[in-house]
């Protein structure tokens, strides 16, 4: 780099000697014999260049005479094929010299048409600016500097062609020649054209920032958006960019007085939109604009293509998790139920923790596991273990007999495939627990937080296993939660774990209620692991709210059936679906009637019905010597009452005793497997 | 506590050779007598609208009024059309296997 440096500043010294000489010429104002042209090329140079030039020119021209005799030989078909636009001028500021570079920078088609212009002419011809678009004053240009005896810096201007509104980019130097009495001789101007450069370098910034706007963006309206603001100005004056169409080619034709662009956006050799772009220049996509644009299109492109694959594996990551969840917690009468899940990572990852509800014979169950693994063969483990434990739960009333059906069928994997299930059975006022290699649930009962249960092995790994079943009876308000490890193994700040000794801390200091268990875990996880969860956490908490009962004695009057329709009402209302609500009322209404008309309207009517997990059951009570259920088929004087209870209740009967007690009982957990 | 006796109300209204009797809230053993009465009240006419749209509750009780309004029309030859009432209690008839045996209309006609 240096050498050409030198070669190039040699020759530009070389052309100032020479163009001395000719000065000296015009100055004397005579024709020079060919003698006196030697003279100051072997005096005069080396003499007043090095002077002006001082070091520079010492190094450079520390040759011989022959050494620059050759230069001068070289000289003229060097400033003829430099690209450096040369030109010089006398103190007055006349043009005396310029090379053909200079006539085609300011579009003059010789160098002779450059010299014979009046000093300030050739200026008048363009527009100078700074780099943001403020006009420069030519006095502050070098080569107006120099003629007013200021030191000049290179300076960077933007120029453009007024005739064209072509715009380029241009480095001015400007250099003083100095007579023998050191009085201002020449200003030797040298140009050079940076606009390539420049472009360069204006494009690279635009496709940078695009690439930063695209990658922060994740929408593709953000990101058509974004490249839209990113175009407008620097690109074009305007533009549109559509997506989703086909049709329009890479075309660029004139639009009236301004131009127009029109660019694809694709990936992958799709095509998935349009770009159109305006502008006022008639030249603004010439050279590297088109290409600058068709670059954004490709770019924008690649973005748009990565983000809609990035959203479809989010989908189906989604997909196959709600898999691994119940749609909604079952709503159990005398049960509260409330769940957490926090599945680790992105969206498109697919955790292994899965917790399920449903309705079993006599009650219902919940059950909480975790795969191990993580990704697409997780879900799809998880997917199977969840539906084997409901499945085969439902069918034989037993956890141990689905774990022992669950164990088979991972046994049968063609990989080793783990899984630790902690479940539940429950009915009124009852908890069955069975884990396989899980956590025990924690039983909250007043303010007491205390693992139960007892641990059998983990499911997949041995063939012929059994499980431990531990009951537990439970009391009004007891809370049981069900949790992955994810929860003891989430890392704290500090770097330890949140551990069972945290877990039953914040279970006891809970609300209690299902709601508030859940809620005490997840604040204390957030608590304690602010930066960063490793693992998927799984919480599932039930509370028991108690068998509801009531009991009231109705006078034996005809207003007796409404009073215990309200206050069965009143019971299961809101617990129980509106139309299994609607059932009840009536059947209720028909053994109050049968009460009040066959009862012998001596004691009062006593009613009871109680809510449990899985039953109403309404039981009325007359004083009359006692009831035989006769044929229940209704006929002109009866019998409608207890046709429809045989119609509309799960079981119904007649309880012998002091008076006639008919009772019905309708099932609550609605369980299609056990219906059916 | 409230009764269904004050929740009950029957408004029979008379149009020509007409009658509109509109029952709402429950119809039970102690509510039926009121519309066994409001309904011989117009048995002078030619054609009887009971219209059910508002009752709330029904059991057999009042099923059993409903049918033997429905017969004693028949009887005496006047035209009688029942308004399908709530769900709540069309299912009652439903359940009792006489839906189909009424004199539906889901309008007045």
């Amino acid at each position: 780099v240096s050498l050409v440096a030198g070669v190039r500043e040699t020759a530009i010294v070389a052309a100032v000697a020479v163009l001395a000489v000719l000065a000296a010429g015009l100055w004397t104002d005579r024709d020079l014999e060919s003698w006196e042209y030697w003279v100051p090329i072997v005096v005069v140079v080396p003499g007043s260049a090095a002077a002006v030039l001082g070091t520079l020119v010492r190094r450079r021209l520390r040759g011989s005479a022959r050494d620059l005799q050759a230069a001068e030989r070289r000289l003229e078909a060097i400033l003829h094929n430099l690209d450096e636009a040369v030109v010089v001028n006398d103190a007055s500021g006349r043009f005396v010299y310029a090379n053909p570079a200079a006539a085609r920078l300011v579009r003059m088609d010789s160098p002779e048409a450059v010299v014979s212009q009046a000093p300030g002419a050739v200026m008048d011809l363009f527009e100078v600016m700074l780099e943001d678009g403020t006009p420069v004053d030519l006095d502050d240009l070098p080569s107006r500097r120099i003629l007013h005896g200021l030191p000049a810096e290179p300076t960077l201007v933007l120029n453009r062609v007024l005739a064209t509104g072509e715009e380029r980019w241009l480095l001015q130097r400007a250099t003083a020649v100095l007579d023998d009495d050191g009085e201002l001789a020449l200003v030797v101007s040298v140009v050079e054209d940076f606009t390539q450069a420049k472009r360069a370098e204006r494009a690279q910034r635009l496709l940078a920032d695009a690439a930063t706007l695209l990658a922060a963006a994740e929408r593709p309206e953000a990101m058509v958006e974004g490249i839209e603001q990113i175009v407008v100005p620097r690109l074009a004056d305007g533009c549109a960019i559509t997506l989703g169409e086909a049709g329009e080619t890479t075309a660029s034709a004139p639009d009236g007085p301004g131009r127009r662009l029109v660019v694809p956006v694709v990936a992958g050799g799709r095509r998935l939109g349009t770009m159109r772009l305006t502008a006022q220049a008639p030249r603004a996509f010439d050279g590297d604009g088109a290409a600058l644009a068709e670059e954004l299109g490709r770019r924008l492109g690649a973005a748009l293509h990565a983000a809609r694959l990035t959203a479809e594996r989010a989908e189906i990551a989604h997909t196959l998790q709600a898999g691994l969840l119940p749609a909604a917690l079952p709503r159990v009468p005398r049960w509260q139920a409330a769940s957490l899940y926090r599945p680790v990572g992105e969206a498109n990852e697919v955790g292994g923790d899965f917790y399920d509800a449903f309705p079993t014979p006599g009650g219902w169950t919940i059950v909480v596991g975790d795969v191990a693994g993580k990704g697409p063969r997780a879900a799809s483990l998880t997917g199977l273990t969840r539906h084997t434990l409901r499945t085969a739960t439902r069918l034989t009333g037993r956890l141990v007999h689905a774990y022992a059906e669950l164990n088979r069928a991972l046994l049968g994997e063609p990989s080793l495939s783990l899984c630790t299930v902690g479940g539940v059975r429950l009915a009124d006022a009852w908890a069955r627990i069975v884990s396989a290699g899980h956590p025990l649930p924690v039983l909250v009962r007043g303010g007491v937080a205390t693992p139960v249960g007892s641990t059998g092995p983990l499911l997949g790994a041995y063939a012929d296993m059994t499980w431990p079943e531990v009951s537990v009876d439970l009391e009004a308000g007891d809370v049981l939660v069900l949790y992955t490890d994810g929860v003891l193994d989430a890392v704290g700040d500090g770097g330890e774990r949140f551990g069972e000794e945290r877990l039953l801390a914040a279970l006891a200091a809970a609300e209690p209620s299902a709601a508030g268990a859940v809620r005490a875990v997840g604040e204390a996880l957030d608590a304690f692991a602010a930066t960063g969860q490793r693992d998927d956490t799984a919480v599932i908490a039930v509370a028991w709210e108690g068998v509801l009962e009531i009991r009231e004695e109705l006078p034996p009057t005809q207003t007796a059936p409404a009073a215990a329709r309200r206050a069965v009402r009143g019971c299961i209302d809101g617990a129980v679906p509106r139309e299994l609500l609607d059932r009840a009322l009536v059947l209720t209404s028909e053994l109050v009637t049968n009460a009040v008309r066959h009862g012998g309207g001596a004691g009062p009517v006593d009613l009871r019905a109680r809510v449990g997990t899985t039953a109403l059951r309404v039981e009325v009570r007359d004083s009359g010597d006692g009831f035989v259920p006769g044929p229940v088929t209704p006929g002109p004087e009866g019998g409608w009452g207890l046709a429809l209870v045989e119609e509309a209740a799960d079981r119904w009967g007649v309880e012998p005793g002091a008076g006639t007690s008919v009772w019905f009982e309708m099932d609550l957990v609605d369980d299609p497997g056990r219906r059916g | 506590m409230g009764t269904a006796d004050e929740e009950f109300t029957v408004d029979a209204r008379r149009d020509g050779d007409r009658a509109h009797v509109v029952v709402s809230g429950e119809l039970d053993i102690a509510t039926v007598p009121r519309l066994a009465q409001a309904m011989r009240e117009n048995d002078d006419v030619g054609a009887v609208v009971l219209d059910l749209r508002a009752l709330r509750f029904l059991d057999t009780s009042g099923l059993r009024a409903v049918i033997d309004e429905d017969r004693r029309a028949t009887a005496d030859g006047r035209r009688l059309q029942i308004v399908r009432g709530p769900a709540a209690v069309q299912r009652v008839f439903a359940l009792a296997g006489v839906e189909d045996r009424l004199p539906f209309v889901a309008e007045e006609s």
